[in-house]
């Protein structure tokens, strides 16, 4: 690429850059230092000033400008001052340059930090630019019920208040919501100042509030909320050539103009030609596009634009299969990308490598425990051994690896001139474990003597021992050092090296890649889990995140991911590492404050002394804010997005209809005593974990009481498995309990109409129970140990074979990248606590084909369990991301998750249970042993 | 032994570094060109240094810095205690704060003697009462200053040592060290010129920054002819 040449860049900032304009006098120049921006003195006096400057900068009295007789600023940054902070403006703003000015100091740019300014500034300026906006779809409730805090109204007609002549708001004009209560009547309250872009939602003055309620005339006929948010110029309006350059670079990629030539629809979606050629503009690209909207095309789209040589893709075991039928349908050669199973995999030919999250998180290291042990075979007689409880030390011989014994050095027979010529052993020449029962195998599995050769080699790997024979080949050589230079676990004599660190496995390529799509990259976003360190760990140029649901539990979700794709901190986000979270969290997450009692009676007035406890839900605490900040930065679609309609159009392919029914099934009598006797367990249960909780003054640890719930999930939808867990028949109702009837008419009745169905469950032990009951239609199940060959030849036989209507899977072993769509029925026995990768799993049936179909999702629910407040959990989390990701203004209408006050709820159910199984005549109660609940673990 | 050479208010002036005894035959008299410097006659110490040197000068061959009496007794008072580094020193002992300094094409080192210019940080404090301003080492001398390289922020550094608050500083015009050592004399308050071009550094008894009260009123009285004018109201 041509670098502009300096005449060009004449006039086109904003700023100028600080110059020396006297030679004479002492001068400071800034200069660039990795991502810190650096003062460096060009002469004594400047070096002189500097410090001092130091100096007085660690009172708080002289941070501030006026000290100097330099009213208006004050430094917060001097030692490390990062350089991102001065890209967007005249760097000479930092204070420093003023104070340094203040002292007759000249204050000059060097080149090096001109020229990366020149070339950041615009780039930056790109990066913040919002994408073009994809229109809302609201639900069908009326303007006025759907205003939110913070919904942004274009005025369509000119509105005068009664009584007035000037008028209320203005045709053209965007008026925000502030506030949405009232006394008796509903009312929104809008101000009458019209909002300009970046506007916040603060209002001063109750005589700018103008009181719409429900008595007016319909809002409609004055508002439009349709692009709820005003940001700006989009980078189509604002790059139209580049975007357009882009556009024909689509059109002329390989894959495209084979499909086209050869009189094939367009291989890419028509939304996702237009994003792609939006995102190729930028860096880091956030696709927050829902399941099945052509991610893994884009990605590929992208890369292939940027020109990236080298691609990393990581993903899942499904997303890597998934990848690879792509690059298929694209007309991708097989050379073309790599399945990376080991590190050798890194050398072959191709562009695109697509590994596991499990592949690249590894991080075994060999020789850790012998390092933690303090063991160094190289010096065997130097090891300092403490006793326990004792402060002697001992020092002890290195015991043999494998016996433990001690072992000893060779004796050595040397001549007079001090030459070696002689070592007790003629050939090993190593270090000797003398145990005469020390009979090992290369794996440390014991042999039995007279097994074989008394010692055999495979390349410098020992497979046999024998006793009095060498431990190490390796060893062996060092044999014959001297031992006296050794350095660390290094011999510098003979090279070997003994329990060196090795390094967990991304770290040994994270940097070899051009770009990097992660995806799937949910996976990765909690920054402490093993799946993120490897991910966030490459280092790239480009980068790409992808996910469907960025958002399952609150927008502090989306934090990580973001950090990594956009890459922080910079103007437009403004977050580093851990610190930054949290002042992310504080700007877009909101809290309910609950009242809990701290179980501390006040002496004085006799009342419990009550806390508030700060607690985070999912939804957005200012949604014009977030939708600002994310538009430049994340590309989200949905399934009601009118261009995506119009390519599936294009592409001949149909969105099926989608139905979700909750399917309440009562529980077997049999079913119904367990579940009883598991709520009484678990009321004892969550009564000692509340009052421990509260006489240490703490909360309740949600993550104690959802474990201890596991029973009631079991029982909900698998009671037999009690019976293998304990031991005991606890339970000799039908297996699968109520809802099994339920699955098996529904499975009949869609295969008797000729549907394909999905069933998914958690449990294993349910999975079975379905193989079982369904045996007569001869069901697929994927199992979780199969490989990718298998995993595919499954799917296809699903999808290909008509006579394989049912296919039974786990369901977050099919969450991610599986195409389902042959399914037109899918039943999901039981519900995970994350609504996000439920959801994720039941969409791989809902892929668009070119068939007209309807998706129907069953959720078994068993009535009066724990399964129908996990709906209601599922739900008030749907709805967080929905507002977030798709600008649906809404209100509050679900319930947040309180651990406390959903336990609580599941043991009201005891009650019902009872009157139930008293309907149901049922006066026989199943017994249940002393219930370990503890010790039950959900089944993966 | 550090001594300065020439005139205060010369302008090419250099620093002497002789060796003490001991090291007298193992180093050489360094002699280095001198940007500024201040020396106390009063303990008799260079107090403050920038010279030009290609690399820094250890100071442990050459430094004899004198640490006076502040004894009650006539004939005590003002005389030397002992010189430091000695004997019971650690290798390597300095009671300089040295700062090797790095322009783009030459290179310095500055010296402070501890305790007898005072760092600022003792101003963030909120209590007057300890003995903050002083850092670790020997407080060589009964006099204590301050060193600004702008000289119109000597006189507030000196009116915050003395604990005045923004706010009591916002009343006066300060004024500039001449005018105010005319004033402020008498209080005690003295100058060291400076060797080569900088300005001065103001000095007061040290003890007022540990046990002494009434250090605000007495700068008020230092600062009195300096008050802003004020509109004075008039009675309707």
């Amino acid at each position: 690429m041509r670098h502009p040449r300096h005449a060009e860049w004449q006039g086109t900032f904003c700023f100028d850059f600080p110059v020396i304009r006297d030679v004479e006098k002492p001068s400071v120049t800034l200069h660039k230092n990795g991502r810190y921006l650096l003062f460096k003195p060009n002469d004594l006096v400047a070096a002189d000033v500097l410090r001092e400057l130091d100096l007085r900068m660690q009172t708080t009295l002289m941070r501030d400008g006026t000290y100097f007789g330099v009213p208006g600023i004050r430094v917060t940054d001097w030692h490390k001052v990062e350089l991102w902070k001065y890209l967007a403006g005249d760097i000479a703003t930092h204070p420093y340059c003023r104070l340094l000015t203040s002292y007759g100091v000249e204050v000059g740019t060097s080149d090096t930090l001109k020229n990366h300014i020149r070339k950041e500034y615009p780039r930056r300026v790109l990066e913040a630019t919002p994408y073009t906006a994809t229109a809302v779809q609201n639900d069908d409730v009326s303007l006025f019920e759907r205003c939110s805090v913070g919904a942004n109204l274009l005025c369509v007609q000119t509105f005068v208040k009664p009584g007035d002549e000037t008028p209320t708001f203005e045709q053209h004009k965007r008026y925000m919501v502030v506030r949405t209560s009232g006394e008796g009547v509903d009312k929104v309250g809008i101000c009458t100042d019209p909002i300009t872009h970046k506007a916040d939602i603060t209002v001063t003055g109750e005589h700018l509030i103008y009181e719409w309620s429900a008595l007016d005339l319909p809002m409609e006929s004055y508002f439009d909320d349709s692009e709820n948010v005003d940001f700006g110029l989009d980078i189509r309006q604002k790059y139209p050539e580049r975007v357009k350059e882009m556009e024909d670079r689509i059109a002329r990629l390989p894959f495209v103009r084979q499909a086209l030539e050869s009189g094939q629809t367009h291989p890419l979606y028509e939304h996702v030609r237009l994003d792609a050629a939006e995102e190729a503009l930028k860096r880091g690209v956030v696709n927050g596009k829902l399941m099945r909207l052509g991610k893994s095309s884009e990605a590929i789209t992208l890369c292939e634009l940027w020109g990236s040589t080298k691609v990393a893709i990581v993903g899942t075991k499904n997303v890597r299969l998934s990848f690879r039928r792509e690059f298929k349908r694209l007309g991708f050669k097989d050379q073309d990308f790599v399945f990376v199973n080991r590190l050798a995999d890194l050398d072959k030919t191709g562009t695109y490598f697509l590994m596991t999250y499990d592949w690249i998180k590894d991080m075994r290291d060999p020789t850790a425990g012998p390092r933690d042990r303090f063991e160094n075979y190289l010096r065997p007689v130097e090891r300092v051994v403490r006793s326990k409880g004792e402060s002697t030390t001992v020092y002890a011989t290195n015991p043999c690896p494998h016996c433990q014994e001690p072992m000893s050095r060779p004796v050595l027979e040397h001549d007079a001139t001090g030459k070696h010529i002689k070592t007790e052993w003629t050939t090993s020449k190593g270090y000797i474990c003398r145990n005469a029962a020390c009979h090992w195998h290369s794996d440390t599995r014991r042999i039995t003597i007279g097994d074989g050769a008394a010692w055999a080699v495979t390349g410098n790997k020992l497979v046999h021992h024998k006793p009095g024979s060498y431990v190490d080949v390796g060893l062996a050589a060092h044999a014959t050092c001297s031992g006296d230079h050794i350095k660390g676990r290094q011999c510098l004599e003979c090279g070997e090296t003994d329990g060196t660190w090795q390094p967990p496995r991304y770290r040994r390529f994270k940097d070899r890649f051009t770009a990097v799509v992660g995806d799937e990259v949910h996976n990765a976003k909690d920054y402490g889990t093993q799946n993120a360190r490897a991910l966030y760990s490459f280092r790239s140029r480009r980068k790409i995140a992808m996910t469907g649901t960025l958002l399952s539990n609150s927008p502090l979700d989306a934090y990580w991911p973001l950090w990594w794709a956009i890459g922080g901190p910079q103007e437009a986000y403004p977050y580093r590492h851990v610190a930054g979270k949290k002042a992310f969290e504080n700007r877009f997450c909101d809290f309910v404050y609950l009242e809990k009692p701290t179980g501390v009676v006040d002496e004085e007035t006799g009342e419990e002394v009550m806390k508030t406890v700060r607690k985070r839900t999912p939804f957005l605490i200012n949604p014009p804010d977030w939708w600002r900040m994310m538009q430049p930065k994340i590309k989200r679609r949905n399934y009601a997005d009118p261009l995506f309609q119009s390519s599936l159009v294009e592409a001949g392919m149909k969105q099926p209809l989608i139905s979700v029914k909750k399917v309440a099934c009562a529980m077997h009598p049999k079913q119904v005593a367990l579940m009883l006797d598991a709520l009484r367990d678990f009321s004892t249960q969550y009564q000692a974990i509340k009052d421990a909780a509260e006489s240490n003054h703490q909360e309740i640890n949600p993550a104690m009481v959802i474990s201890k719930m596991t029973a009631l999930r079991k029982i909900a939808t698998v009671p037999e498995r009690l019976n293998t867990e304990f031991g005991a028949t606890v339970y000799d109702g039908p297996n699968g309990g109520g809802k099994s009837v339920h699955i098996k008419s529904l499975v009949d009745k869609a295969v008797g109409d000729g549907k394909k169905v999905l069933i998914l469950s958690d449990f294993q032990q349910m999975q079975a129970n379905c193989q079982e009951l369904l045996a007569r239609h001869n069901p697929i199940r994927l199992m979780t140990s199969w490989g990718d060959e298998k995993r595919d030849e499954a799917v296809s036989l699903f999808t290909d074979d008509p006579d394989r209507k049912v296919f039974i899977a786990g369901t977050r072993a099919v969450r991610e990248s599986i195409d389902l769509s042959a399914a037109d029925v899918t039943i999901c026995c039981d519900l995970l606590w994350s609504p996000a990768f439920q959801c994720q799993a039941w969409s791989r049936t809902m892929a668009p084909t070119p068939r007209e179909r309807e998706c129907q999702v069953y959720l078994m629910l068993s009535q009066h369990s724990l399964d129908e407040h996990i709906f209601t959990v599922f739900y008030s989390k749907m709805v967080g991301a929905e507002q977030a990701l798709d600008r649906k203004v809404m209100n509050r209408r679900a319930m947040d998750f309180d651990v406390k006050f959903f336990a609580e709820r599941v043991l009201e159910e005891e009650e019902a249970l009872s009157l139930q199984l008293r309907d149901m005549d049922e006066r026989e109660m199943a017994f249940v042993p002393e219930l370990d609940l503890s010790l039950m673990e959900e089944r993966v | 032994m550090i001594e300065l050479t020439g005139k205060p208010g010369d302008t090419n002036c250099r620093i002497r570094f002789l060796p003490r005894p001991g090291f007298k035959k193992t180093h050489k008299v360094i002699e280095r060109e001198l940007v500024y410097g201040h020396y106390c006659p009063r303990c008799m110490n260079v107090v403050q240094a920038l010279l030009l040197t290609d690399e820094p000068v250890d100071l442990w061959p050459y430094e004899e810095t004198n640490v006076i009496s502040l004894s009650k007794d006539e004939a005590k008072n003002g005389s030397i205690l002992k010189v430091v580094p000695n004997g019971e020193s650690k290798a390597g002992y300095t009671n300089y704060t040295v700062t090797p300094l790095r322009g783009a094409g030459e290179r310095g080192q500055h010296l402070v003697l501890k305790n007898h210019v005072l760092k600022f940080h003792g101003l963030e404090q909120a209590k007057h009462t300890s003995d903050r301003y002083f850092e670790p080492g020997e407080r060589t001398c009964e006099y204590a200053g301050t060193f600004a390289l702008r000289e119109d922020l000597l006189i507030r550094d000196v009116c915050h040592f003395m604990r005045l608050d923004v706010a009591a500083i916002e009343a006066y015009n300060l004024p500039s060290v001449e005018d105010f050592l005319k004033e402020a004399v008498a209080y005690d308050f003295r100058s060291l010129p400076a060797y080569g071009s900088a300005p001065p550094v103001v000095v007061f008894p040290r003890e007022r920054m540990t046990n002494a009260h009434g250090n605000g009123w007495r700068m008020r009285h230092i600062l009195q002819p300096f008050v802003k004018p004020t509109e004075q109201k008039v009675a309707a």
